[in-house]
């Protein structure tokens, strides 16, 4: 044999090899799987074909009521400082955790409204107190299609009332509860340039599971009277235990160094008060002031009936609670697992009949070349699942048909090879120089058409979201790796058959089945 | 064989059928998806069938009537399962849900016609139209980027008339599909705009390899050769592979059709179609409208084009 040809051959079977202990053998052996994926399957699934529950959330700059009660006299007398008379004013939109869209202005009249529009008046930018609080706000107003003499002022938060990374740090605390929770293989991704945190719960069945971890994502605060005083940005851990002394629940908690100078201060000054604890707009507890408590660590004493259990749930909802900003859910996606593994179950019994049939097509077609198209082909089909294996790809419903694609892909270069090489012996060329001037004439058609290919995969991969992003990987891994085996592998196992025995390919390709 | 014979007939007939799709989306309009409106879509599993009435009646609890459902007419399906078993639901859209909503639906729907446990397969699918909006202009985004970079690239590669001609071919096969989808009202989505892009990829696969052997045989065209007759015999050459290639991926894609359950069936069908017409698109439009156009230059120059189209 031709001495490059050893070498490359021995590559390619090499290559093979070491996508099969990387992908294959880690489903039969546990030790490999762990070595290589901390226990995780190699080509993990994506949510819709292993069922489970994905959410999408977004800051929820909505504000609350008592916000928009509050601005209700300041956008009144703006309005009446113009001479028009004193309009009909009512929250915008319906309650979602206590939150509207904003305001809405009824007149008496189209005129008055756009009036009142065309004054500006409304501006832009308010802002908000209440004791401690202060919120700088973002007013859109225009005029209702509905009622022409109705204007809607849309109200939220400006942004910048949130810390910069508020989004990077619900993030990590969102990872945390997950993480805690044992799930197999959950993912939260932030996509930072549209505020979007995109979390996966896999094997995840019912809401009731999911809301634990995801729902709630209110804000953790702290009211005096009626008055917030405090937000729960800076609790670093709240835990459940049982009081030694008294045998009560108790729930130990724990502020970072601002939050602790911060209630330190609260509590010294309001000694005898109580304390009320809130989600978002939802009351947890009510517990009172004893003594000041410096250095941010103190514990809250639950009454006598409660059970550690409640103490324990309290206590999550609090350091869930932590959050530096609320969350909006935009997107559900919930599959049932059993409706997944239907689905890759029909997937891979298509994908396998299909496969048998390609692979008998070539036989047939092209004889001895086919039946080396086709080991190459399975070659790629572990190239291609050794390379998801190793960027973690996840593979999706639409991937599968990427991956189906990509083999389609994979068998047309062959094809075109084969019908390039026949072309070249109905020429009158030796069976060598056929394979040569084959591979050379067939190579820019492959390359133009992978490339294109290529151009829609990448634009996919830009633009898409969510399952599209998951066909584009597998498109773009799947045409890499099909120029791949078709310029190299096929090519390889074709010289080696040549060099040893050029008859039998030359007998199908070049003798009875070429057309003009 | 002289397939170019009757080249000019073929773009007639090509931009008849365009203009009949065209009219199709025009008038009967796309059926959109919640990707693109905004809205929850709940498939909830049944053990025996129910009549869109009944679940409408269902879901008229005071508790909902409050939250202004927005709720489309329910829609009852029906169908056997890998394991051969009959199962049925029903799929109910309405607005956006947001989590408590989405529960306080699924439990109407659950006291009227039970449970749905753990063996089945409750699926859920919301988009708020804060994104969805986002999404179809992203969609849209994607197939002119697609497009105008396969333009740029066959321009770069073969010549500016490659790209205008091969780019009208694949504006047919992608009208084809949409066109079908506004006539037989089938759901647009994203993973419909994910197989426009892929029928994209494939039909200019085949129109390239087209163009590639025309560039190959127009430079060693002899001096007597029409234009026509190295494209006419450029195409027959590509032929059989086109044929044999789109067959393959067809059946592929035939055999998942038939598997499949609902929610990929819509995604097979815009593959097929978009494959079949792909493949002649590629042997009818794409390679005689390029010599259409180029056959017309060169008589007007009065002398055939010099050898090789670049």
């Amino acid at each position: 044999m031709r001495k490059d040809l050893r070498w490359k051959f021995w590559a390619v079977i090499f290559l093979v090899f070491l996508c099969v202990i990387f992908v294959v053998l880690p489903y039969y052996n546990p030790t490999l799987k762990r070595f290589f994926f901390k226990g995780q399957d190699p080509v993990r699934q994506g949510l819709d074909l292993q069922g489970g529950i994905e959410v999408i959330l977004t800051p929820d700059y909505r504000v609350e009521r008592r916000v928009l009660t509050g601005i209700m006299e300041d956008l009144r007398s703006a309005v009446t400082s113009i001479d028009v008379p004193s309009p009909t004013i009512r929250l915008l939109g319906r309650a979602e955790q206590n939150r509207y869209e904003g305001l809405e202005l009824v007149f008496a009249s189209r005129e008055e409204a756009e009036r009142v529009l065309r004054a500006g008046v409304i501006r832009p930018d308010m802002t908000w107190r209440s004791g401690a609080e202060e919120k700088k706000l973002q007013l859109r107003a225009e005029v209702s299609t509905e009622r022409p003499e109705a204007l809607k002022v849309y109200v939220s938060e400006n942004p910048k009332n949130f810390p910069k990374d508020a989004l990077e740090q619900a993030k990590i605390i969102i990872q945390n509860r997950i993480d805690a929770s044992g799930l197999t293989e959950p993912a939260v991704w932030l996509d930072d340039v549209n505020q979007r945190l995109q979390i996966q719960l896999p094997g995840i069945t019912t809401q009731e599971e999911a809301e634990r971890l995801i729902r709630t994502t209110g804000r953790l605060n702290f009211r005096l009277g009626n008055r917030i005083v405090m937000f729960g940005n800076d609790l670093t851990d709240a835990r459940a235990g049982i009081d030694q002394r008294e045998g009560v629940p108790v729930i130990h908690f724990k502020f970072g160094r601002v939050g602790a100078r911060q209630f330190e201060e609260i509590t010294r000054d309001h000694v005898g008060e109580i304390l009320a604890i809130y989600l978002d707009e939802e009351l947890l507890m009510e517990p009172m002031i004893r003594e000041p408590i410096p250095g941010g660590e103190g514990q809250i004493t639950l009454g006598r009936g409660a059970t550690l259990k409640e103490a324990q749930e309290y206590a999550v909802l609090m350091k869930s609670g932590a959050l530096p900003v609320s969350l909006r859910t935009i997107q559900i996606t919930q599959v049932a697992p059993t409706l997944g593994s239907e689905i890759v179950r029909q997937s891979l019994l298509a994908a396998g009949i299909g496969l048998c049939l390609v692979f008998l097509f070539m036989v047939v077609f092209y004889g001895v070349p086919g039946l080396l198209a086709d080991a190459a082909l399975v070659a790629y089909g572990l190239l291609v699942l050794g390379i998801m294996a190793l960027f973690r790809g996840v593979l999706t419903l639409p991937g599968v048909a990427g991956f189906i694609l990509s083999i389609g892909m994979a068998v047309d270069a062959n094809i075109l090879i084969f019908e390039r090489i026949k072309d070249e012996i109905w020429n009158g060329k030796t069976m060598r120089a056929a394979l040569v001037g084959g591979f050379d004439r067939a190579f820019t058609a492959i390359l133009d058409a992978n490339v294109t290919t290529l151009i829609v995969a990448l634009v996919l991969l830009v633009l898409g979201t969510g399952t599209v992003r998951g066909f584009a990987v597998t498109l773009t891994i799947g045409i890499l790796a099909s120029m791949f085996t078709a310029l190299v592998v096929t090519r390889v196992f074709m010289e080696i058959v040549v060099d040893r025995n050029p008859e039998i390919l030359f007998k199908r390709l070049g003798g009875g089945e070429v057309q003009a | 064989m002289n397939l170019l014979k009757y080249r000019k007939v073929y773009i007639i007939v090509a931009v008849l059928i365009l203009l009949f799709n065209v009219a199709m989306l025009v008038t009967k309009g796309l059926n959109y998806g919640v990707d693109f409106t905004g809205g929850t879509t709940i498939r909830f599993p049944l053990s025996e069938p129910v009549t869109s009435p009944e679940v409408a009646a269902a879901l008229e609890t005071p508790e909902l009537a409050e939250l202004d459902l927005q709720l489309a007419p329910p829609q009852p399906y029906a169908y056997v399962d890998a394991t051969g078993r009959q199962r049925y639901g029903v799929q109910v859209q309405t607005k956006f849900l947001n989590p408590e909503e989405q529960d306080m639906v699924i439990a109407a729907l659950e006291a009227a016609f039970g449970t749905a446990g753990e063996e089945t397969a409750l699926e859920v699918y919301g988009v708020d139209s804060l994104i969805s909006q986002e999404m179809l202009s992203k969609s849209l985004l994607a197939l002119l980027i697609a497009g105008a970079l396969i333009l740029g690239y066959m321009a770069f590669r073969f010549e500016f008339k490659s790209g205008v001609t091969g780019l009208f071919a694949l504006v047919f096969d992608v009208m084809s599909v949409i066109g079908l989808f506004a006539l037989l009202q089938k759901q647009v989505n994203v993973t419909f705009i994910a197989a426009l892009l892929t029928i994209i990829g494939y039909s200019i696969n085949n129109t390239i390899v087209v163009f590639d052997r025309v560039r190959e045989n127009l430079r060693f065209r002899k001096k007597d050769e029409t234009l026509v007759e190295v494209v006419n015999f450029s195409i027959l050459q590509t032929m059989r592979r086109s044929v044999n290639t789109s067959a393959t991926t067809v059946i592929t894609i035939f055999l998942l059709y038939l598997i499949g359950s609902a929610s990929i069936r819509d995604f097979c069908m815009a593959m097929m179609v978009g494959f079949t017409v792909g493949t002649f698109t590629s042997i009818f439009i794409a390679g005689p409208l390029w010599t259409i156009w180029k056959d017309s230059e060169e008589r007007k120059k009065g002398r055939p084009a010099p050898a090789g189209a670049r």
